[in-house]
């Protein structure tokens, strides 16, 4: 596995290059000298890109979310059926049924379509909360750090305040209150209406549905914004008492040319790995509101409200709810293996750590080991994800990982998923807490594959010891 | 000296840093005149509050340090306006453009994300010197005259692609980027290597000459002060101890703590067999000593040290002192 990643992440290196290089003469073409002014930043960019290839999980992640995009773009476009054609087939019909890929839902539409038309929603619900709140939070966070004192006491106790109320709790009691103003104003503004349904790939005619919705968002950017403001605070105050930032106030530069030239680009690869990892939170607990009734409203087709209108018919036309299930999945496990890899990209002393020196070289016998060891750990996925028929609960890699976690570790150990190394895959999935509430007894079936999975994990952690050892013989 | 016209001139300053500890009294009435186109060097063991003063000059101590008292005069169109009571505006435009600062290290004091030309330029596009384009090129001029060699690619270097002695070269660039009058260069040369920092002290003092710079240099460092500097202040926990040109300071030191300072250097043309270390250490300034502050490492120390702050005493035209064993001396002068 490692050895034909060398291989391919080579031919990636290659392509990537090209990219950059026809970014670059893109550049120059419009101003032309650009190539020659901006060589180091070009070499730099080339180097990220190749620390990014040397990085399996990395571009498996990447590509899930390019696919994201691309199914929230063009989604809508693509999709066989219109949403707002309720019972037109029999309603909860297994996958396969009369050539409908998926199936068909609660309200007799073909799932396909629904789970096409409902990608745009989660895209543009995910990145209009990012859009909002994070600047929210930047600004304020900055403020906070570089001016401290009473500035920073203010700003800090206001973000105390929204910490102390629940998330979700916020987020509901926003979200039952805000529409109907949003409403009335959206129907004084006609323009804006007809944007949004634009934007959110649903008929002018559904746009009441619109306050609902966007209720949701304000309320997850009220929820949001509280967590970039003090994550930036606490980074921002390390680097305001960098020598440069000092240099830059004798040099005679404003406190806002500070804050927003000098501190804040600074900052840019925490808060980009910070806003990809959240991405996935977002649209998980955007689907988790939905799944408590709250946001769009039927027709208006939403992944979470697929899953909890599945979960009536739960066990027995499971697809109901693994379907959509494993695409909110699949979405919060892109980003969060994105925006780990970018973590190490993005800073320039990591990316250096990066070893690129890849040689050809004999197969050692940890390469086999670890090639099982690969095997194992994408088989226990497989089996977890996509064996559910005669498991009859696994219907989320999530729900089992995690059930059996608890049961080793008790109750109080959730907190401890996110510290592991595959943490980040389990910490994704804590978000699914709300579906875990309604299939405990799933257990046993799907432990097999948890077993599997961790397996091909300790054996990984052997071939890295091996892989030392020959490396300290050497 | 006097002859000369002054053109900054620090009273009475008093700085103080408000602590969980407890109030450190950093500067305590400092006195100091620095006259145009001269170098003046300030030395002092660490945490005697050299790069205190200096950054008191335009109001850069950053919290929880405040300046108590004082006045720092300095002519600005021939007319002398105290920087401490400038509006934030106004001492903002002076700083980076008629006073400026070189720091110590030069690792860390370019920002990592920006190319040398553009720090560089920037400085000048955000006093108004230059629009970008002129202050491009104006960029490539400057290292030019810092020797820095190939310029034209350098300018499009990051931080990180260059060494230590090639960035500290880009500070000084962007510190004379505005033609300050005066050029601060606190421990310009510590981060550097022996023979990078000759390099850079021949090539301060060329700019010097060429531009007629005034320079408060301040180093721990004896050789540079013997070669760098026209006058030199010895600071002591707080207190300006001792004022005087160069060569008087290390042909007949006045000040007790300025004739341990020389013994603990090495001399390069004397066998010496041990460097006498000044006894003691340096004092808590939040309990700093009363009376002199040095008295208690003082090896002349008399009962009056102990009570009262000696007088500033002039000994020799331009050269001062503040030490009680003077002051008997200046006394009896008077009577005989």
């Amino acid at each position: 596995m490692g050895i034909l990643w060398i291989k391919f992440s080579k031919k990636l290196d290659f392509v990537t290059d090209k990219l950059v290089d026809v970014y670059a003469k893109f550049r120059d073409f419009f101003a032309p000298g650009w190539i020659d002014k901006n060589r180091s930043r070009i070499d730099e960019l080339k180097l990220m890109l190749r620390a990014f290839n040397r990085s399996p999980l990395g571009v498996f992640g990447f590509i899930l979310i390019v696919f994201f995009f691309f199914l929230g773009i063009f989604g809508p476009m693509i999709a066989p059926e219109p949403y707002w054609e309720l019972f037109r087939y029999p309603r909860n019909m297994p996958p396969g049924w009369m050539g409908h890929v998926f199936g068909t839902d609660h309200y007799g539409r073909d799932l396909l379509s629904i789970m096409l038309w409902g990608a745009r929603v989660s895209l543009v619900i995910g990145l209009l909360v990012v859009a909002l709140g994070v600047p929210l939070g930047i600004i304020l966070g900055l403020i906070a750090a570089y001016y401290g004192g009473a500035v920073d006491e203010i700003i800090m106790r206001i973000v105390d305040i929204f910490y102390a109320f629940p998330a979700l709790m916020l987020a509901i009691a926003m979200a039952a209150v805000l529409p109907t103003t949003i409403s009335s104003f959206l129907y004084k503004v006609p323009i804006l209406e007809a944007f949004f349904t634009t934007l959110f790939g649903i008929r002018l005619y559904d746009s009441g549905n619109l306050g609902p919705m966007l209720a949701v968002i304000l309320a997850m950017v009220i929820v949001w914004w509280p967590g970039y403001t003090r994550m930036i605070r606490a980074v921002a105050l390390s680097e305001k008492e960098k020598v440069y930032v000092e240099d830059a106030k004798a040099l005679g530069l404003s406190d806002f040319q500070i804050m927003f030239k000098h501190i804040l680009p600074n900052l840019s690869s925490i808060i980009l790995v910070m806003v990809t990892i959240d991405l996935g939170s977002i649209i998980i607990l955007e689907a988790a509101l939905s799944f408590l009734g709250l946001g769009a409203q039927p027709p208006i087709a939403e992944i979470g409200r697929l899953v909890s209108d599945g979960r009536q018919y739960w066990p027995d036309k499971w697809w109901l709810v693994i379907i959509p299930g494993t695409f909110l999945f699949i979405v919060g496990l892109g980003w969060n293996l994105l925006g780990d890899v970018l973590r190490d990209v993005l800073d320039p002393r990591t990316r250096r750590s990066i070893e690129f020196g890849l040689k050809e070289r004999p197969v050692y016998f940890y390469d086999i080991i670890g090639l099982i060891g690969d095997l194992l750990l994408i088989g226990g996925f497989i089996y977890i994800v996509l064996v559910p028929v005669d498991v009859p609960g696994a219907f989320l890699m999530s729900g089992p990982l995690i059930i059996a976690f608890i049961l080793w570790k008790g109750l109080d150990s959730i907190g401890i998923l996110r510290k592991f190394r595959i943490g980040k895959i389990l910490g994704v999935i804590t978000y699914y807490g709300t579906y875990l509430l309604i299939t405990p007894y799933l257990l046993p079936g799907a432990f097999n594959g948890f077993l599997i999975t961790l397996a091909g994990l300790i054996i990984k952690m052997i071939r890295d010891e091996l892989e030392t050892m020959r490396s300290g013989a050497e | 000296m006097s002859n000369k016209e002054i053109i900054l001139s620090i009273r009475d300053l008093y700085v103080n840093f408000y602590t969980y500890a407890g109030v450190v009294k950093a500067i305590n009435g400092v006195n100091l005149d620095i006259y145009k186109g001269e170098v003046f060097g300030l030395v002092g063991e660490t945490g005697c509050g050299k790069s205190v003063t200096s950054r008191a000059i335009t109001r850069l101590i950053p919290p929880p340090g405040r300046i108590e008292k004082g006045e720092i005069l300095y002519k600005r169109n021939s007319e002398y306006v105290d920087l401490l009571k400038l509006p934030e505006d106004e001492i903002r435009k002076i700083r980076g453009d008629e006073i400026s600062y070189i720091f110590q290290d030069p690792t860390s004091s370019l920002d990592p994300l920006y190319t040398s030309g553009y720090q560089i330029a920037e400085t000048m596009v955000v006093h108004d010197r230059a629009e970008w384009n002129e202050a491009w090129k104006k960029a490539v001029e400057l290292l030019k005259e810092t020797l820095i060699p190939d310029p034209e690619s350098r300018v499009k270097n990051y931080p990180h692609e260059m060494s230590g002695g090639m960035r500290q070269r880009i500070v000084i660039s962007i510190a004379l980027s505005n033609d300050p009058k005066l050029l601060i260069a606190d421990e310009p040369t510590t981060n550097v290597d022996v023979t990078v920092q000759a390099e850079l002290m021949d090539l301060l003092r060329e700019l010097q000459r060429k531009k007629g710079t005034t320079i408060l240099l301040i180093t721990h460092h004896m050789g540079l002060i013997a070669e760098m500097t026209d006058r030199v202040g010895v600071m002591y926990a707080g207190n300006l101890v001792e004022i005087a040109p160069v060569d008087e300071i290390f042909a007949e030191p006045l000040h007790p703590y300025t004739k341990g300072l020389l013994a603990a250097v090495p001399n390069p043309l004397q066998k010496i067999d041990k460097l006498v270390p000044i006894k003691g250490s340096v004092p808590n300034l939040i309990y700093p000593p009363s009376g002199c502050r040095f008295h208690p490492r003082c090896p002349f120390a008399m009962p009056i040290c102990k009570e009262k702050r000696p007088p500033r005493i002039e000994i020799k035209p331009g050269h001062y002192v503040e030490c009680w064993l003077y002051a008997e001396e200046v006394k009896k002068k008077g009577e005989s």
